[in-house]
């Protein structure tokens, strides 16, 4: 069985959260309390981090189909796996769309929507059909040059920064932020409730709770600092931009020498998005293999990766409709997903364990009496 | 454009259900075909520019009527 160490997860993990946030940030709606609703949505956000974990945890070695039938039989079982499979499938369009449309509007203006994500998505089908580790190990080389690239334009960027656009804290009301914090909980946080597909193969007993609190919390970090330095960069009119780093980044100039800098946020953008879709691939290849009962998921992914890519293009129909839905309607869509079929298994799960260790006790109790 | 991806299926098809047809791994052999089928079906209406409902449009309607009344 194929294994990953803890820093690969964690690595998986941390270019997963980052994923289309690098672009787009976090809890958005609230301008310049943006970084308060990253933070409530970090909190809101560990202890499902801690649900996960501990459905992992009792279901050491086993992926989420797996855990789903165990704990369901076969018919409600094969319900989960398939809305876990949609949501999987679903998460990865949604990925490829928005890295389709980034491209398009900063540099492929010309080339047709299609073409753009159907290149993307080969090295994202190769990426799910290689497996696990080989994700785990790209992440590995991947994510210090994503965290060194964004270090480096901030630092950079500091002469464009006005502190002060920061200000009025919580000029937006404690209600509206806690609702925004909710939006950033839910996009991108929630989302890793799909590594539940992909933490089977942790190679130690009981680091799913190290994975992904590491994982979240260094995430958050990094999506907090980005989202501060784009208030401080863009201000008032961060807002009017679809991508704000990339606009605060293409604002960097020292001297005649560097600037436009812009193009290294669309590597780390690039970068983070094959990880997030390639994960989300390999999950749904895995769902349907469980479902039909195939021996290997290899043989499905290139078809699923297409169907991916063409759920990616008929998803919306332009950029505007695109911002409605993560804006507006995700929070509420993402609730069953994240939220109440976890906690409903993990209730499940932790009954389940009790009853199954209960007769394990009572005949180690009777056989201690009967020693004695 | 149609040719192109009919081609491309057809070039897919031999890479993918020859390897299958000859190991005789029948379950596997049928639901890539039916993914490819799919697949394919999607591909050829986007090459003649047909728009394709999307399957977001009943789930934002059940939403504004659940939540945003």
């Amino acid at each position: 069985m194929v294994k990953i160490t803890d820093k690969e997860a964690i690595c998986i993990a941390v270019l997963f959260l980052l994923g289309s946030n690098i672009v787009i940030g976090s809890g958005l709606d609230v301008k310049n309390d943006n970084w308060i609703a990253g933070i409530l949505g970090l909190i809101y956000f560990i202890p499902f981090a801690l649900i996960y974990a501990r459905i992992q945890v009792l279901h050491e070695g086993r992926d989420l189909p797996e855990i789903a039938e165990l704990l369901f039989g076969k018919v409600f079982g094969a319900v989960i796996i398939a809305i876990y499979t949609w949501y999987s499938l679903h998460v990865g369009a949604l990925v490829l769309r928005n890295f389709g449309e980034f491209v398009k509007i900063t540099s492929l203006t010309e080339t047709p929507l299609i073409v753009i994500m159907l290149s993307f998505s080969i090295i994202i089908i190769v990426a799910a059909r290689l497996g696990i580790e080989v994700i785990g190990r790209i992440s590995t080389y991947a994510l210090p040059v994503v965290i060194l690239i964004l270090i480096l334009m901030e630092v950079l960027s500091i002469s464009q920064m006005n502190f002060n656009y920061i200000k009025p804290y919580f000029a937006h009301g404690l209600p509206k932020i806690a609702r925004a914090g909710f939006s950033a909980f839910t996009f991108p946080f929630g989302e890793s409730v799909i590594f539940l597909g992909i933490f089977y193969s942790l190679k130690k007993r009981g680091s799913a709770y190290k994975v992904f609190l590491t994982g979240v919390i260094t995430a958050s970090i990094v999506l907090i600092t980005l989202t501060l330095v784009n208030t401080f960069i863009l201000g008032p009119v961060k807002d009017d931009f679809y991508f704000p780093s990339y606009s605060s980044f293409s604002r960097i100039q020292l001297g005649n020498f560097l600037q436009r800098m812009e193009g290294t946020i669309s590597v780390s953008y690039a970068i983070t998005c094959f990880i997030k879709a390639s994960v989300c691939l390999f999950v749904t290849c895995k769902g349907i293999s469980y479902i039909f009962k195939l021996t290997d998921y290899r043989f499905i992914t290139i078809q699923t990766g297409l169907v991916m890519t063409y759920l990616a293009f008929i998803l919306y129909e332009n950029t505007v409709e695109m911002e409605n839905w993560v804006l507006n309607i995700y929070d509420y869509y993402a609730i069953p997903f994240q939220v109440i079929i976890p906690l409903f298994i993990w209730v499940w799960a932790e009954i389940k364990n009790r009853i199954s260790k209960n007769p394990k006790e009572k005949t180690a109790n009777y056989q201690s009496e009967e020693t004695q | 454009m149609c040719i192109i991806v009919i081609l491309s299926y057809v070039v897919l098809g031999i890479y993918e259900f020859v390897p299958l047809y000859k190991e005789k791994r029948w379950k596997e052999f049928y639901v890539n075909l039916g993914l490819s089928l799919i697949s394919f079906t999607l591909a050829f209406l986007i090459s003649f520019n047909v728009k394709i409902p999307s399957p977001l449009k009943p789930i934002e309607l059940i939403i504004y009527s659940l939540f945003m009344k």
